[in-house]
């Protein structure tokens, strides 16, 4: 081995400390990058899992625009049209209680026209001891696959809940997966033959869908057969279909690739940040070997080799970290999925090799990146000015102005890049990482401005400053900040984007909360909600709405019907017609209202006269047609595809393809007369606790006791769907501790490795006089300071970051808009966060620095 | 009349798999299911002579387990070529203790066909095959109809039976059949008035009949060729709950339509060891229409040859000599094709054959089809 590397390595065994800080830097910043893009895969393999029986292998699907279809079109399919290629599907959603909130899929399937053409669940057998006569032809058990309540044998009842409704059926069979994809779909479904499933789910005399194989060279057969559907039914072509499955969830899966990437910028920032510490401080060793007659070549070689191997070890370290993170990050978000858009059957931890790949490869690159200047630096120096540490500052001194101005271009560019392409995923990254880089750039002649103009000149005009006797202590740190800013700028810098993304993400997440929760108000504001706890019957009793305003403690009522219609483009979305509304609404967009009218007075009359409102999760995902003026959209009724005229577009966080608003009139005339399906109820002012659940109780009374229904109070409902919102940012607010953890290793790296190389310095001052504890004190400021600093600084880069994270990602990813609303109190915990983390990591450097041994430290010349 | 037989198993694992090497360990020989005589105590069974009664029992018998229609026939066009065809539905019960539900899809009755068209002049044997429950009438029988999916065979009120049945064969090459089928004539009750032994045991039999010689007319498709076609089919309907001993292995079965007028079946019952068994049967139709039945004595049948199949390697025995010593008749069946053999979830031969030989006092000729099962 060469003898320069040998040394260099020696130097790194000899400072365990310093050396593990840089690999733990390393590997945090590749952990962050590791566990991100694990949670994005898993959701998205998940994702694919779960809906492995949705989303058939077949060339078309047949579907209505109530999610059913008549079991005659199968029929006809058969007998008229001669498709065999063709089976009926039953699935629906339902739960067992055993198994806690876990969501399966119930799948009806006909063996035999399945037979036709496989679906794609991978080898599967029946398992020994299993009944297959109870499955078909007895219709009256169910196959489960190994990993589902295990313990029961063949014959025991399996209890299936559909929301409040129990019943229990029993057990046919289990499958035997083959190969451990296989085993994962089964391990989120539930198999009974196709009369058993529509006898479960009460669907009459209607299927949930019919599968085909078309052939691929008869164009006019997919066209006739569509045209002989009848009414309400679709042919899609299946791949159209899967998409729009899949789009459900890319929208979040595209928000959290946002977030890997942010966790890939901080990452590398950490990773430059403790590499470029970790370099600059063996300036000085380098020099010496300079001068000893090693050439620049082996002092570059000899500081990359060192940069490799630490780059390599904490990159694998990160590696493993990354994925014992990424493990949690993904129940959270599966979680999160499961609760907003499609309930996902099956949880599944997915490390793709790219993901290793891509961890790895920021690691060795930021590292090897970060290592390139200092390690350059240290090869071109002459050995005297590399001996000299105040030869890079004197270098600064004079690029000072250019970075700043550098800098000021850069985000100059980054801005350019949010106004030209906000729209292109990928692009407003570049644009947060250009306006880091732009930033950190300006980032020193910032410092320096701040510190010589405004903190040495104004901080003894404080008051008390001078009495407190630390005002030397503190001038001098302010000084040594100012004049180490070849160094301390780069600690600076860090912490301040570092800081910034905890500004900009808190912002974001406490506006959500917020904007979700007067929403929460404004649309489920009601005392107590009553609605249908059985999904095979939704309807409630026409005449309940009435018997409800009777009751003395009730002021008002809002009451509605909610459908679910087959969307398209997006799937689903649902359909909202009041009775009685009492939601507030917060208009986007509305067409101009006509004088004479105000804009609530227009936007009832435009409703009453058939035109529709519809959500902005709704506008941006289904195509809105304008002509003339007039918007319209499709909407799939019961005679098919209709365009309606859009009134107006309101904020909303309703999940799932996005609501549109129609009047009874507009229900009846293309859904059918249906019944309510919810109502909300206002009870008199000041009813609150025991009054309230009297209320409660008075209206169960008056549901019928054959049925089941919810009857909930609205306070109850409102804290669980803000729990709900609030897992959806549980992944954020992951990502904000991650950055809180980056900030405090990058800084005590950071700080260690700056005191290290100022030992002489500290020697000097405590032969000059100094005690040992304002010494200590010294470097303690110095670290407040310098923190305080990078707070400083983050506050408007975080404020900036924040409103591109809500005007610009979330927008794209879930199509929702929300105001920024946050107080001061990010920014001063941000301030907080940064000076303490700074001076926490000042802590041990400064006891250090305290105990300096002054011959020692004198004795290095 | 089939060799193999799917029950539940085949259809569910087949649905949840795409190994192929299930498939084929699912399915159970016919003769195992027809001889079964486990939990089919509840099934009506074939025990005593009853008075056939038409046409309710040109429709289905769902107290029985087992039930088929089997059409089988020779056709050509008006230069001469020749097209042979099979169009068989099967029913088949596979429980008679099924739960109540209000579901349409309950049921226990399953449906298949077997739909095969042999091409002499091109050398072809295109087969395809159905299965079903019979729910939602996607497949079923009646007097009227029986039919799965868009295969049927629809009976007028004259007693004229239409088949159609349109399909793609493995190898992707579509046939079609559009048959009418005249009013019948030569009505068999096979056996005992109807009542056909096929073993030893108490129910070892079927109800058995079976209708001759009618004339059809209509159009055969394959490919992109469309031919108007005439000739003979052949008509048989059983039904059954454990027609066969359980010591039975197969059958070799065979109807042909002579040029003398005379309407010959002859099938010989064989054992697991491939030794004849004594429950051999069959029919001659005289050209007046008198019939004489036929028992294990009346005749003789004798392979000359053997077939291996290229696709299964299966052997099957060829070049029939068919010998009936009471009537003076000695004929050989020889396939007009070698390979006719049906690969899908059952595998078994089944084809047209040329009839060849002598009579009493003269040469007879003719054409009708065979069967070979067990092999």
């Amino acid at each position: 081995m060469n003898i320069l590397l040998k040394t260099t390595l020696r130097q790194s065994r000899a400072r365990p400390l310093s050396t593990l800080l840089m690999v733990l830097g390393i590997a945090l910043g590749v952990a962050g990058v590791v566990a991100m893009d694990i949670a994005r895969t898993s959701v998205s393999k998940s994702f694919d899992l779960s809906t492995a029986a949705l989303v058939s292998r077949t060339s078309h699907q047949i579907l209505g625009n109530d999610f059913t279809v008549p079991q005659s079109v199968f029929t006809r399919l058969r007998t008229h049209w001669g498709i065999n290629a063709s089976t009926p599907v039953i699935s629906a959603n339902v739960q067992i209680p055993e198994l806690g909130s876990q969501t399966l899929t119930l799948l009806g399937m006909d063996p035999f026209s399945q037979s036709q053409f496989n679906q794609d669940f991978g080898p599967a057998q029946l398992g020994e001891g299993s009944d297959p006569t109870a499955f078909f032809p007895r219709s009256r058990g169910l196959l489960l696959g190994p990993d589902i309540l295990p313990e029961k044998n063949i014959g025991d009842p399996i209890p299936l809940s559909l929301g409040k409704r129990t019943l229990s059926v029993p057990l046919a069979g289990r499958l035997t997966a083959q190969g451990p994809e296989t085993r994962q779909i089964l391990s989120g479904l539930i198999l009974a033959d196709i009369a058993l499933a529509q006898e479960i789910l009460a669907l009459g005399d209607r299927i949930t869908r019919i599968d085909l194989a078309l052939p691929p060279d008869n164009p006019e057969l997919v066209k006739a057969l569509a045209q002989d559907l009848p009414q309400g039914c679709f042919l899609i072509p299946t791949a159209e279909r899967n998409q729009s499955v899949r789009n459900l969830s890319r929208a979040f899966e595209g928000s959290l690739s946002a977030f890997s990437m942010l966790a890939l910028f901080m990452g590398i920032f950490l990773i430059y940040n403790t590499v470029s510490f970790s370099v600059a401080r063996q300036r000085k060793r380098h020099g010496t070997l300079r001068a000893l007659g090693a050439t620049r070549r082996e002092i570059f070689r000899a500081v990359m080799a060192e940069v490799a191997l630490l780059a390599l070890l904490g990159s694998l370290l990160g590696l493993i970290l990354g994925v014992l993170l990424g493990r949690g990050a993904v129940q959270a978000v599966c979680a999160t999925v499961s609760e907003i858009y499609y309930p996902l059957t099956v949880t599944r931890t997915d490390i793709a090799p790219t993901t290793l790949v891509k961890g790895l490869l920021a690691g060795i690159l930021a590292a090897l990146g970060a290592g390139l200047f200092p390690a350059l630096s240290a090869a071109k120096t002459r050995p005297i000015t590399l001996i000299q540490t105040s030869a890079p500052e004197q270098q600064l001194a004079r690029i000072l102005p250019r970075l700043f101005l550098a800098g000021l271009g850069v985000l100059g560019i980054s801005g350019l890049v949010f106004a030209g392409f906000r729209d292109r995923p990928g692009m407003d990254f570049v644009g947060i990482f250009l306006g880091f880089a732009g930033a950190s750039l300006m980032a020193p002649a910032l410092v320096r401005l701040l510190l010589n103009r405004l903190f040495i000149p104004l901080a003894p005009r404080l008051p008390g400053f001078k009495k407190s006797g630390r005002a030397v202590v503190i001038k001098m740190a302010a000084g040594n900040i100012s004049r180490g800013l070849s160094r301390t700028g780069v600690l600076i810098a860090s912490l301040m984007v570092v800081t910034s993304v905890y500004i900009g993400i808190d912002i974001m997440t406490l506006s959500f909360r917020a904007s979700v929760d007067q929403w929460v108000d404004g649309h489920i504001g009601g005392d107590i909600h009553v609605a249908s706890a059985d999904p095979r019957q939704p309807g409630l009793p026409r005449d309940l709405a009435a018997k409800i305003r009777a009751l003395p403690q009730v002021d008002d009522l809002s009451d509605y019907t909610m459908l679910r219609l087959f969307s398209r483009v997006s799937g689903e979305v649902h359909l909202f017609s009041y009775i009685t509304d009492k939601a507030v609404k917060q208009w986007t967009w509305t067409r101009p209202t006509p004088p004479g009218l105000t804009r609530d007075q227009d936007m009832e009359r435009s409703l009453n006269q058939g035109e529709i409102w519809v959500s902005e999760i709704f506008a941006r995902r289904n195509p809105m047609v304008e002509r003339d003026g007039v918007v319209t959209t499709l909407l799939e009724t019961d005679n098919g595809s209709r365009a309606f005229p859009v009134a107006g577009i309101f904020r909303d966080y309703f999940m799932g393809g996005g609501r549109v608003v129609v009047s009874r009139k507009t229900l009846a005339n293309h859904w059918g007369d249906r019944a309510v399906t919810a109502i909300q109820v206002f009870t008199s002012q000041g009813i609150r606790d025991e009054a309230l659940v009297q209320t409660q109780k008075a209206i169960q009374s008056l549901v019928p006791r054959d049925r089941l229904f919810k009857v909930r109070l609205g306070r109850e409902m409102k804290t669980e769907i803000l729990a709900a919102f609030d897992r959806t940012f549980a992944i954020t607010t992951a990502l904000q501790f991650l950055t809180a953890l980056v900030a405090l290793t990058g800084i005590l790296n950071a700080v260690t490795a700056l005191l290290m190389e100022r030992t002489r310095e500290m020697g000097i001052l405590r032969a000059c006089g100094a005690q040992p504890g304002q010494v200590g004190k010294l470097v303690l400021a110095e670290c407040s300071l310098a923190g305080a600093l990078s707070g400083l600084l983050a506050m408007p880069l975080g404020w900036a970051l924040a409103e591109v994270l809500i005007q610009v990602v979330n927008h794209r990813s879930f199509g929702w808009t929300y105001e920024m609303a946050a107080g001061p109190g990010p920014l001063i915990q941000a301030l907080v966060l940064a000076t303490s983390a700074a001076a926490l990591a000042g802590i041990f450097p400064a006891f250090r620095a305290a105990r300096t041994h002054i011959p020692n430290a004198l004795h290095m010349e | 009349m089939i060799l193999r037989f799917v029950i539940l198993c085949l259809a569910l694992v087949a649905a949840c798999s795409s190994e192929p090497s299930q498939r084929e360990a699912a399915p159970v020989n016919v003769v195992q299911a027809l001889s079964d005589t486990e939990n089919t105590q509840c099934y009506a069974r074939a025990d005593a002579i009853i008075p056939f009664e038409f046409p309710r029992d040109h429709g289905v018998h769902p107290d029985f387990r087992t039930e088929w229609w089997y059409y089988t026939g020779n056709l050509t066009t008006e230069a001469g070529r020749h097209f042979g065809f099979q169009l068989t539905f099967f029913r088949q019960a596979l429980a008679c203790d099924t739960e109540a539900g209000p579901s349409a899809w309950r049921t226990a009755q399953i449906y298949f066909a077997h739909f095969a068209l042999t091409d002499s002049q091109d050398k072809a044997f295109h087969a395809a095959e159905r299965m079903n429950r019979d729910s939602l009438d996607i497949a079923g029988a009646s007097p009227e109809r029986v039919w799965i999916d868009d295969w049927q065979a629809l009976r007028d009120q004259t007693g004229s039976i239409r088949l159609v049945a349109r399909a793609k064969s493995k190898t992707g090459k579509s046939f079609a059949l559009d048959l009418n089928l005249a009013t019948p004539q030569r009505l068999i009750r096979q056996g005992k008035q109807g009542l056909s032994a096929k073993g030893p045991g108490e129910g070892n039999a079927s109800y058995y009949y079976s209708l001759a010689r009618l004339e059809s007319r209509g159009r055969v498709q394959v490919g992109d060729g469309s031919f108007q076609v005439s000739g003979l089919t052949w008509f048989d309907h059983e039904w059954s709950t454990t027609a066969l001993g359980r010591e039975v292995g197969g059958w070799d079965w065979m109807a042909g339509h002579l040029d003398d007028g005379r309407d010959l079946m002859v099938c010989r019952v064989r054992r697991g060891d491939g030794s004849e068994s004594d429950f051999g049967f069959g029919s001659l139709v005289h050209p007046d229409g008198r019939v004489t039945i036929l028992g294990q004595g009346d005749f003789r049948l004798t392979p000359q040859d053997v077939w291996t199949s290229p696709e299964t390697g299966i052997q099957y025995p060829s070049n029939w000599d068919i010998r009936l010593p009471g009537e003076g008749l000695s004929l050989t069946a020889v396939p007009v094709i070698p390979n006719q053999e049906h690969t899908g979830d059952f595998t078994y031969w089944e084809g047209a054959v040329d009839f060849k030989g002598m009579g009493k006092s003269a040469g007879v000729s003719g054409r009708g089809y065979m069967e070979l099962t067990g092999y």
